[in-house]
């Protein structure tokens, strides 16, 4: 029991640092496709570690009136959650069969783990460029998670009501992606502009707003605990996009060429995801509001009206 | 005497004993009074498997004047859970009323209503039930008069709303009489709701729990008492005891003295969903730390009565836990307001700021139950949460699933508002040198902090031991579900691996440079740093959500008291007694013409 048990645990590290690693390679294409559209270059393929690493060589600064422990550890909160959400994920895609700790409310909830973390930090900098970057980020919150549950909820009701990511997964090798009908392909768009959004990248990358914050929550981060919120999103640069594989596009399988196949439907997201980013402004966080909780929610509700009819 | 009368008579006794001896030992007997309380009602809560007791004062016309008290599961916990934050609210109160006036009676107050909630608690007796309920309500009235100067207000709106309850518990208690001829709990089991009468019977029972509770429409006393009440009194009985003594009512006449149908069902589902989404809309924009609390503790009721909605085994046994778990944060939170209130005079976010320096044991105390409150895993919050959205999967309601986790989506918006502007941030200038909170005060909110840790970490024990056994009373067997070690979310396997997370990313930064911080300027693009004029309090956080369209429309109504059945009764009330205000005219051929009327159809009626 107790050699199964840290197996298991094992088994849950492993995963979680082979996520980081295809977020590092998305990070990695992310960078090299946008400086192919501004007609760059673009950097070579080990630039996202070694940004990362030498951020680790830097010094830690901590603006004085901080609350010193609560900065520090914020982002090692963030990581931790995040890291646990990248290996529940990662574990029902591998294991589709066990229900252990698979479950997609739970995945909801450790994915915002980060965000907060952030928010904690940025607060407890004592900057105001930091505290309006932070309230920016919770409204953004607040914003795309309304139709990013509403479409949840339909996937949920599209697969029979089970909560498991393992049974979502394996419904759809049944009856086909959820993807295939007209609520799984609006469900599919609204889940695309909320992964831009909790990644906080153009045009939602509000909370941050280089330009007028001067990086809002990060503001006064530098060094190791940088590094640590860089680690943080690359992992969340591969979750989200797996994320949706997982809930609308039938999975990854581990067999063979399935996987090929399975990576191609993430490259597919993720050069979405860039495209979006390239292509559109920054918009005002009052704009974002109207918009996730306009439009977007009007369609997710049309989407699980759909799905309740069959379509 | 039977054991079940020990924690009823201990604390009314001790109450009286502090109104004899002096001043100076009136924490002491407080103490004691609570703590032999705890200790009997701990000896129920283990031995409690159908305990009775009965005692027989007269008899009536048949009509048997007696105290008659049972305890079961459900009760049993209910008991010593309420004892419990009983004794944390007296050690709080050491500290925290120090030097506040009218003390004698606070702690008189406070060891009746432990007496009296017993009570209520065991009772196997309708009618001694709703005494005891009354009594509760009255000391409530009572203790919130003890705060401020504008608590008269506060007092005087709870008694109205929670008496309005009360007479809805006397009349559902009569017509339940009249309908099954009993009012004895035990010998009303599982009925079936087939009647428009028995229908009618269970919604004035479940207005009299849902009031008590603060569920929307009824929630608006729980702000209002906030304004004027003691912290320490808010800490109690709305927080705490009387969201366990209101689910407790719903919890009993839900699952073991009717059997719920299909629409009212729906309708618990509804008012939870409802209740959870607009009473955390209208914490979101509160800027006074206690009143926002107030919110918070009507719309994790929401939860609750969505929890015993769902009518299966999983969202009731969420539903009940949520009860435990949301009077063990929503108590620490209030505690911690009042640890900030009492040191820096003020619960006004915009003046507050900077604390966790100087307070850091309400700090890191009222962080791990404001994110327990926001459902974040592995803390007891999401245990309970995430088994009540189980439930509503069950029966196939996604759409209150996504009320609730939209609901604790809020939660956490306004909490980081909290966090924001209550303890990091910048300091206010306006505030002076801060002293710690002091041992008093610390230990509660230690306690309750850590239990929030435990009962999300090993969250299993509970469920198998205590909240499995209490379902029985409707369901036969306890699903599996909730044995944790197997089902889908393992917290202590999750804490574990929380934990290594943890020490991995520490381990980074030994291996790194951060453990040898250089300590610089707030970096503000290089202007000229003036800190009180780009001080940013959260009372800014949510300006963009009060400004947009529809949300504004009801944030105006919600002010001008459109969603309060205390100001809409009232205007409308005072429509009708203008009516009868207006036919005594002064003159006295109008009153002889009505007495004539009147004569005539008593004439009519007798002669027919």
């Amino acid at each position: 029991m107790a050699v199964q048990g840290i197996l298991t645990v094992i088994k849950f590290v492993v995963i979680a640092i082979a996520i980081l690693v295809l977020g590092l390679i998305t990070s990695w294409i992310d960078r090299k496709v946008t400086a192919r559209i501004q007609a760059r270059v673009g950097p070579p393929w080990f630039q996202p570690i070694a940004d990362i690493l030498k951020l680790l060589g830097k010094e830690t600064l901590v603006p004085e009136g901080a609350g010193r422990n609560v900065f520090l550890y914020a982002p090692v909160i963030g990581l931790a959650g995040m890291a646990l959400a990248a290996a529940l994920l990662g574990n029902a895609l591998i294991s589709p069969e066990v229900g252990f700790v698979g479950d997609v409310v739970v995945l909801v909830y450790l994915l915002v783990i980060p965000a907060i973390a952030l928010i904690i930090g940025a607060s407890a900098s004592g900057n105001p460029m930091a505290a309006v970057g932070a309230s920016r980020e919770m409204k953004l919150i607040l914003g795309y998670e309304l139709p990013y549950l509403i479409v949840i909820a339909t996937v949920i009701y599209k697969t029979g009501f089970t909560l498991k990511l393992g049974d979502i997964v394996e419904t759809q090798a049944l009856d086909g992606w959820n993807l295939w009908s007209i609520s799984g392909v609006i469900g599919f768009f609204i889940l695309l502009l909320s992964a831009q959004a909790k990644l906080g990248l153009v045009p939602f990358d509000i909370p941050e707003a280089d330009q007028e914050l001067m990086g809002g929550v990060i503001t006064e981060y530098s060094g190791p605990p940088l590094a640590l919120i860089r680690i943080t999103k690359t992992m969340l640069l591969a979750v989200l996009p797996l994320l949706m594989v997982t809930l609308l596009m039938g999975g990854v399988q581990f067999e063979g060429l399935s996987i090929l196949w399975g990576f191609l439907k993430y490259l597919v997201i993720v050069v979405l995801i860039v495209l979006i980013r390239n292509t559109n402004p920054r918009v005002r966080i009052d704009q974002a509001l109207k918009f996730f909780w306009g439009p977007v929610t009007a369609l997710s509700i049309i989407a699980f009206i759909l799905a309740y009819w069959g379509l | 005497m039977n054991i079940l009368f020990y924690p009823i008579i201990i604390p009314l006794v001790a109450g009286a004993v502090i109104l004899v001896v002096p001043k100076a030992l009136k924490e002491l007997i407080a103490l004691v009074g609570t703590i032999a309380a705890a200790y009997y009602a701990w000896l129920i809560f283990i031995g409690g498997k159908g305990m009775h007791a009965s005692y027989i004062w007269f008899v009536m016309d048949q009509f048997p004047f007696a105290a008659e008290l049972r305890a079961d599961t459900l009760s049993g916990f209910v008991l010593f859970a309420a004892a419990v934050f009983a004794l944390l609210i007296v050690i709080y109160s050491i500290g925290f009323m120090k030097d506040g006036e009218r003390l004698k009676e606070y702690y008189v107050y406070l060891l009746l209503t432990i007496g009296a909630a017993a009570a209520a608690i065991l009772a196997d007796n309708l009618v001694l039930l709703l005494i005891s309920w009354e009594v509760t309500t009255m000391l409530l009235f009572l203790m919130i008069t003890i705060g401020e100067k504008t608590a008269k207000d506060s007092a005087g709106k709870t008694f109205v709303m929670i008496g309005f309850s009360d007479c809805s518990l006397l009349l559902g208690i009569i017509l339940l009489w009249w309908m099954l001829g009993t009012l004895r709990i035990s010998d009303i089991d599982s009925v079936p709701i087939t009647s428009g009468a028995l229908t009618a019977v269970y919604v004035l029972l479940l207005i009299g729990a849902l009031v008590k509770a603060g569920a929307m429409p009824g929630h608006s006393w729980i702000p209002k008492a906030a304004e004027g009440a003691p912290t320490s009194v808010m800490a109690f009985l709305p927080a705490s005891l009387d969201k366990l003594l209101g689910i407790y009512l719903l919890a009993r006449i839900s699952l073991n003295m009717f059997i719920l149908t299909s629409h009212l069902k729906l309708l618990l589902l509804i008012i939870g969903g409802v209740t959870i989404i607009l009473a955390v809309m209208f914490a979101l924009v509160q800027h006074d730390l206690k009143k926002l609390l107030a919110y918070h503790a009507v719309s994790q009721v929401g939860y609750m009565v969505m929890g015993i909605g769902t009518g299966v085994p999983i969202g009731v046994i969420g539903g009940l836990f949520h009860m435990l778990n949301n009077a063990i944060y929503k108590c620490c939170l209030f505690l911690g307001a009042g640890a900030v209130e009492k040191r820096t005079g003020t619960t006004d976010l915009e003046n507050l700021g900077g604390l966790a320096k100087m307070m850091p044991v309400t700090f890191i105390a009222s962080l791990v139950s404001a994110l327990a409150i926001s459902g974040v895993p592995p803390l007891n919050g999401f245990v309970s949460k995430w088994l009540i959205y189980q439930g509503t999967i069950e029966i196939g309601q996604p759409i209150f699933l996504l009320a609730a986790m939209f609901g604790s989506a809020l939660t956490l918006a306004s909490f980081i508002k909290v966090i924001h502007s209550v303890f990091l941030g910048e300091k206010s200038e306006k505030l002076e040198e801060i002293k710690p909170e002091g041992a008093a005060m610390a230990i509660p909110m230690v306690i309750l902090a850590v239990l929030c840790i435990l009962l999300g970490v090993f969250a299993q024990y509970p469920l198998m031991h205590v909240f499995g056994p209490i379902v029985g009373l409707r369901f036969n067997g306890v699903p599996g579900a909730i044995d944790l070690s197997r089902a889908m979310w393992s917290p202590t396997l999750a804490t574990i691996l929380i934990i290594i997370a943890l020490v991995i990313g520490w381990i980074i930064y030994i291996l790194s440079t951060a453990t040898k911080v250089r300590t610089t300027t707030i970096f503000v693009g290089g202007e000229k740093f003036d800190t009180e004029s780009l001080r940013y309090p959260g009372t800014g956080f949510y300006e963009t959500i009060r400004d947009m369209i529809p949300l504004k429309t009801l944030y105006e109504d919600a002010e001008k008291g459109v969603y309060d059945l205390y100001v809409l009764g009232g205007k409308y009330g005072l429509k009708i007694i203008e009516v009868f205000r207006s036919m005594h005219n002064g003159v006295v051929s109008t009153y002889i013409a009505f007495a004539m009327i009147g004569l005539g159809f008593l004439v009519i009626y007798l002669v027919r």
